[in-house]
């Protein structure tokens, strides 16, 4: 019987490593800890929640069902953004979900799936018309990205959510650095254009 | 040599990204004389501070046991019998020590007649011959007197070699068959139980 492992502390790489001898905490942990930027990711991009969670979890299926074929030459995060952001253009492709409401679904018609597929954006403030401002500036923010082009959304939500580099992003959406510069920087200015009469 | 005009968009883009690439030394010399460029600067950097302060979004509650119920965690043979091993291994250090001892003396003692079998093949060859011979004669006096018993006069009758070897086997599949009905019976039964 192998022993109990606290694989909280353990890095990615070694997580993988002790996934790809079987261990099922291991498999739990990569998904404890990348469940909600995936799924962020995601949803940002398809404005579904339904949707968000059956790719999400789609991500997490396909990723850990070939975990032995990881190359550890490469960050695990980014494989698994990488599938992420391929399966949301792809059903973005499919189902031409491009522009939304913040507050549902492109397809939520009734009051109640508009409930059912909406979020409540989280607040940092103390303060309750901070948070109200900081509210309907989230929101804004939301919408102004559900906005954009799929191929600069990915762009904003990687270098700027998920924090990740230029060269990591042109690796992860297989795009030149150049047009990957490019691709954020107009998605920047069309954001801030968008955003003119909220701030 | 100072720019003349405000920052272009892309230049402010490249101080947001914190360039430190040629040129970009004369847009921060730029910025240290330009209250407009630093104003722009510093809304530029708050509105990416906004994006990047978007909260996390959270999946529906169980969604690692319904991922978990799709993924097929496989444990490789070299993992399995890693695991098995330690499975045995004693947990007092010393019962490990005595272990590794006895374990370290088996294999050198294996090793040792395999490397002497093998320096003397004729030998090896020699005795391995006489010992299997030995076996055959034993295995075949039992067989032969299992038969007698079990069937008397006939076994006497049919005496020895093929025949008799049938008369084993066919004896010892009706047992195996019987058993396994058997069995199957016990199995039906707990299984109405059950239910």
């Amino acid at each position: 019987m192998p022993r109990l492992l606290d694989a909280t502390n353990l890095p990615d790489a070694d997580l993988v490593a002790l996934a790809q001898e079987g261990r099922d905490e291991a498999y739990r942990e990569l998904i404890r800890r990348y469940e909600r930027p995936v799924f962020s990711l995601v949803y940002r991009m398809v404005r579904d929640r339904e949707a968000a969670e059956d790719l999400a979890q789609e991500t997490f299926i396909k990723v850990l069902n070939n975990i032995e074929k990881y190359s550890p030459e490469f960050k695990f995060s980014s494989w698994l953004f990488k599938i992420a952001n391929n399966l949301a253009i792809d059903s973005l492709r499919r189902r031409r979900l491009n522009t939304v409401s913040i507050d549902g679904a492109a397809g939520a018609a009734t009051q109640a799936e508009i409930e059912a597929t909406s979020f409540e954006i989280g607040d940092r403030s103390e303060n309750a018309l901070d948070e109200l401002a900081n509210k309907e500036l989230g929101a804004a923010i939301e919408v102004a990205i559900a906005k954009l082009r799929p191929l600069y959304r990915s762009c904003i939500l990687l270098r700027h959510v998920d924090g990740r580099s230029y060269e990591e992003i042109a690796q992860l959406l297989d795009l030149p650095l150049g047009t990957v510069k490019t691709y954020i920087h107009r998605a920047r200015h069309e954001l801030r254009e968008a955003l003119e009469d909220t701030r | 040599m100072t720019l003349t005009r405000h920052l272009l968009p892309d230049e402010l883009d490249l101080l947001l990204d914190g360039e430190t690439g040629f040129g970009v030394q004369q847009l921060t010399a730029h910025l240290r004389d330009c209250a407009d460029c630093r104003d722009e600067l510093a809304a530029l950097r708050a509105f990416v501070w906004d994006i990047e302060t978007l909260p996390e979004l959270t999946p529906n509650r169980g969604f690692a046991d319904r991922v978990m119920l799709e993924v097929h965690v496989f444990e490789p043979w070299h993992v399995a019998i890693r695991t098995s091993v330690a499975g045995w291994m004693p947990e007092s250090p010393a019962l490990r020590i005595a272990a590794g001892t006895a374990v370290t003396s088996a294999a050198t003692l294996v090793t040792g007649a395999a490397v002497w079998g093998w320096a003397h093949r004729d030998a090896t060859v020699f005795v391995g011959g006489l010992v299997t011979e030995r076996a055959r004669e034993g295995l075949f006096a039992s067989l032969t007197a299992t038969a007698q018993t079990l069937v008397g006069p006939l076994g006497s009758t049919v005496g020895s070699g093929l025949p008799l070897l049938a008369v084993a086997g066919a004896t010892l599949l009706t047992g195996a068959g019987l058993g396994f009905l058997g069995l199957r019976a016990v199995a039906a039964r707990a299984r109405r139980n059950e239910a």
